[in-house]
């Protein structure tokens, strides 16, 4: 019995240490260190999407709890009556369903069973982990194409840039969905050797269409990057026909199992899936523009400038990621056509590393090109084109370690500066998300001189309204009982999320009406500003009790509302 | 460096970024200097004085000034100094400041001797020729007399108060006579909200006797709030009665411009009498500065 105990103890053991030691292994530690990470610093306020998915969450989650209770009392059909799908998941349903039911249960599971973390972080897990998710698959695909030092340090700089770094915390899409286009990049690239992979690409397409309907767009950029890869293909018969590459079979696993996943994941869409799902779609076919700040404009309608996301990201990302970034995009890109130029010239199909070197370069381009399109709407300041960012900060990643490949070679000393040439790249974007951590989305880089640049260019300075989350223990410390607050971009749904988390008193009032509360938020967003001059017009005071500023820029104010004494005749 | 040209690119960005780190630390205003620069400020300020601090976008000075007179505009123009005395001029030397502002006073105005504080500075501008507002406009809202002329024919008094502004009978959540402070032209702007009634109606503003200074000038600027100016379906007409007198008709055409006027008081005291319409009044939201402003 011993023996056998002591034998089963040491597989166990080497099978932990081969696991440990191989690129899986170190994977699923690099995504659990993600998920811990930012779990651990999920402070940020909540933006104005997340009350509603947190509410979104909530309900649907409402629906598994309903159906446990029917399945005990027999009457499990109820469950999936049109009545109660709709009932359950009819709110929000132009976002499909998949992140808001994992929020659902890491909410029940880690909030409500296990009570390890609070009540808006319980929402936020669910995102979380999927970029956990996306971490790992950053790293395995730094393997695959570079090696494992690429790996590590890709993922170190994705995160150590300020917008991803925010946006990776909240409970909403855009984090996510990044996550889902490196997996799913990933993926295609296996399953051109592999057909268990070319199944896994077909799920796993569902589920990131099942996150969010950017995904759409990764079929057209799988393809052209497959396509420019066996462009020497492409050629014609003596018969004057032309004669294609192969197809992809992840293509068809994606048609096949795709729709499937997303089907399956969107329970709203059951008792009529073409008019509700088609429903969802044509929302986001007719998206409504919102106003945009840029270089003093403020652009309400299209066209929309095409240079928008590339200049944010040039002002965004900070320096250091950027510069070797471009440098690492140009240098794929390059290796790119070379491999093209060579499969032309030996009549050979291409290389798996010509392959992903296309496909990593069309992936870091797609999606700010599809911003770019002048009639695409450009709210959200970066996140909307937040997929390449993975790609980018491997193109970066695979540049720094180059250089200290390089730098280990110079003369004796260069192999001592190493580490120190390590710890500056990574260091110093790593102090920009340090410094701006809970704002991360108001950051600008070093070329601009930051947030005074940015506003002095006439740049988007904030949105979404999360960080009046800051000025939430001055109302508390300062309100009379059953004082009304005006929130201005913070909506009424985060507004109570704050009370039911403890950051905001609960006898506070929620108030619509500027004139009628007692104290106002008033976020410095371009086309919102005007309800900041409201306060001004109201108070006549343009002092406000505080503000949240960055470098002496404010992105909110809060306002004490006293009116100006008006003596009428 | 050709051996390197990986290890020259990350180099050039870590000592790009150390040095522009820097640089934007360096551009920093320190909390200590804007209140002692705020004190000095209060310090000298008199009663008839702007306050004109430069840039716009650092809030610091308003946070401790925004109880006076006090402009932060992008676009400083010389129209927006009628009526002061002084201007105490407020500059921050951060990222984007540019010495327009100085360069537009110091050809309206006499400077005298500057303070600096860090990377603030304040500068004294004595206006020449002085000026002093005898009646603004917004200040004075509740002493008005409002009627708005329906198209239909029906006349009636917009006499019902809320606070700071008169609400008209029909739509009083849009058709009122209030203070206001929108952006008009890029730049927030105090003025008093005249949205025209539908229709071609009329609304009628009585002005209160003080606003009349013989020989004064009555200046002022007018333009739609940019929220909505791009949906503005008509100009709106302004005309100005000194009694029966026709002072100023002004066209202002539908868009996102400001337009200013001036215009010369009679001798002899007389009521005066705003009066806004429009053809068509969708998501006009017309705002109108006023003040009698007169020489010192």
């Amino acid at each position: 019995m011993r023996t056998s105990w002591s034998v089963w103890k040491s597989r166990v053991h080497q099978a932990g240490r081969k696991l440990w030691q191989s690129d899986t292994g170190i994977s699923i530690l690099i995504g659990l260190l993600v998920v811990l990470g930012l779990t651990a610093t999920a402070d940020q306020g909540y933006v104005r999407d997340e009350g509603y998915y947190f509410k979104a969450a909530r309900e649907y989650h409402a629906w598994f709890e309903e159906l446990w209770r029917n399945l005990w009392a027999g009457r499990l059909g109820e469950s999936f009556s049109t009545a109660t799908l709709s009932r359950a998941f009819g709110y929000n349903t132009e976002h499909p369903g998949f992140v808001k039911l994992l929020m659902g249960w890491s909410w029940k599971l880690f909030h409500e069973w296990l009570g390890v973390v609070g009540d808006a972080t319980g929402y936020r897990l669910g995102s979380i982990l999927m970029n956990g998710v996306g971490a790992a698959f950053t790293y395995l695909l730094g393997v695959r194409v570079w090696n494992r030092s690429v790996g590590v340090l890709g993922v170190a700089l994705l995160f150590a840039c300020p917008h991803v770094y925010y946006h990776s915390h909240l409970a909403c899409f855009d984090g996510p969905i990044t996550a889902m286009t490196v997996v799913v990049t990933y993926a295609f690239l296996r399953s051109l050797q592999s057909w268990r992979w070319v199944i896994a690409t077909g799920l796993l397409w569902g589920v990131a269409v099942a996150t969010k309907h950017n995904a759409l767009f990764l079929i057209p950029t799988l393809l052209l990057a497959y396509g420019l890869s066996r462009l020497a293909e492409f050629r014609w018969t003596p018969q004057w026909r032309l004669s294609l590459p192969a197809v992809p079979l992840a293509i068809f696993a994606i048609a096949v199992l795709g729709p499937l996943v997303f089907f399956v994941t969107y329970p709203y869409g059951w008792p009529a899936p073409m008019s509700r799902i088609g429903a969802y779609y044509s929302y986001h076919l007719h998206h409504e523009h919102y106003p945009v700040d840029y270089f003093g404009t403020l652009y309400t309608e299209p066209p929309f400038p095409v240079s928008f996301p590339f200049v944010m990201s040039a002002i965004t990302v900070p320096l250091v990621v950027l510069l070797p970034g471009i440098v690492g995009w140009l240098l794929v890109s390059w290796r790119a056509l070379r491999a093209l130029v060579l499969a032309f010239k030996t009549r050979t199909e291409m290389s798996e590393a010509g392959s992903a070197a296309w496909l990593l370069t069309v992936s870091a381009f797609i999606p700010p090109a599809i911003i770019a399109e002048p009639s695409v709407p450009i709210f959200g300041g970066t996140k909307h084109w937040m997929p390449m960012m993975p790609f980018f900060a491997l193109f970066a990643a695979a540049v720094v370690v180059a250089a200290c490949r390089e730098l280990a070679h110079v003369r004796r000393w260069g192999q001592r500066l190493v580490p120190v040439l390590l710890a500056l790249v990574v260091l110093l974007p790593a102090f920009e998300t340090y410094r701006t951590e809970r704002d991360g989305q108001t950051y600008f880089n070093e070329l601009i001189l930051g947030h005074q640049g940015g506003a002095a260019l006439g740049m988007p300075r904030t949105f979404w309204g999360g960080y009046g989350v800051r000025l939430l223990p001055l109302i508390n410390e300062r309100a009379r009982p059953g004082a009304g607050v005006y929130t201005h971009r913070m909506n009424y749904d985060d507004f109570a999320a704050y009370q039911r988390n403890g950051l905001l008193r609960t006898d506070l009032r929620f108030v619509s009406e500027l004139r009628q509360a007692d104290y106002a938020l008033t976020y410095h967003q371009r086309e919102y500003q005007d309800a900041e001059y409201r306060v001004w017009a109201f108070t006549g005071d343009r002092r406000p009790l505080a503000s949240v500023t960055f470098d002496g820029v404010a992105t909110v104010s809060l306002y004490e509302l006293r009116p100006k004494a008006e003596v009428r005749r | 460096m050709k051996r390197w040209p990986h290890l020259l690119v990350v180099l050039v960005a870590v000592g790009a970024s150390l040095v522009l780190s820097f640089v934007r630390l360096s551009r920093r205003v320190d909390e200590r200097d804007l209140d002692a620069a705020a004190q000095a400020l209060r310090t000298e300020y008199r009663d008839g004085d702007l306050v004109v601090v430069t840039p716009y976008y650092i809030s610091g000075p308003r946070e401790r000034l925004g109880d006076l007179p006090l402009l932060s505009p992008r676009q400083l123009d010389a129209a927006d100094l009628r009526g002061y005395a002084r201007v105490q001029l407020l500059e921050l030397d951060v990222t984007g400041a540019t010495s327009a502002f100085r360069e537009l006073l110091s050809v309206q105005a006499q400077a005298q001797p500057t303070a600096t504080f860090g990377r603030v500075r304040l500068t004294t501008f004595v206006r020449i020729p002085s000026e002093r507002r005898r009646f603004d406009l917004g200040e004075q809202v509740a002493a008005l007399q409002v009627t708005a002329h329906y198209a239909d024919g029906l006349v009636a008094r917009c006499d019902k108060f809320e606070r700071d502004r008169w609400l008209c009978p029909r739509d009083s959540s849009w058709s009122y006579v209030g203070r206001e402070v929108v952006e008009i032209d890029d730049d927030p702007r105090a003025c008093v909200w005249l949205h025209p009634l539908p229709k071609g109606g009329e609304l009628r503003v009585v002005l209160p006797d003080i606003a009349f200074v013989p020989n004064a000038h009555l200046i002022g600027g007018m333009g739609f709030a940019a929220s909505g100016a791009k949906r503005v379906q008509a100009p709106v007409q302004v005309r100005l009665f000194a009694g029966e007198q026709e002072l100023m008709r002004r066209e202002h055409p539908a868009g996102s411009s400001y337009t200013r006027y001036d215009v010369v008081l009679p001798a002899e005291p007389v009521p005066l009498t705003l009066m806004v319409t429009s053809e068509n009044n969708g998501a006009a939201h017309f705002c109108l500065s006023l003040s009698t402003v007169e020489a010192l």
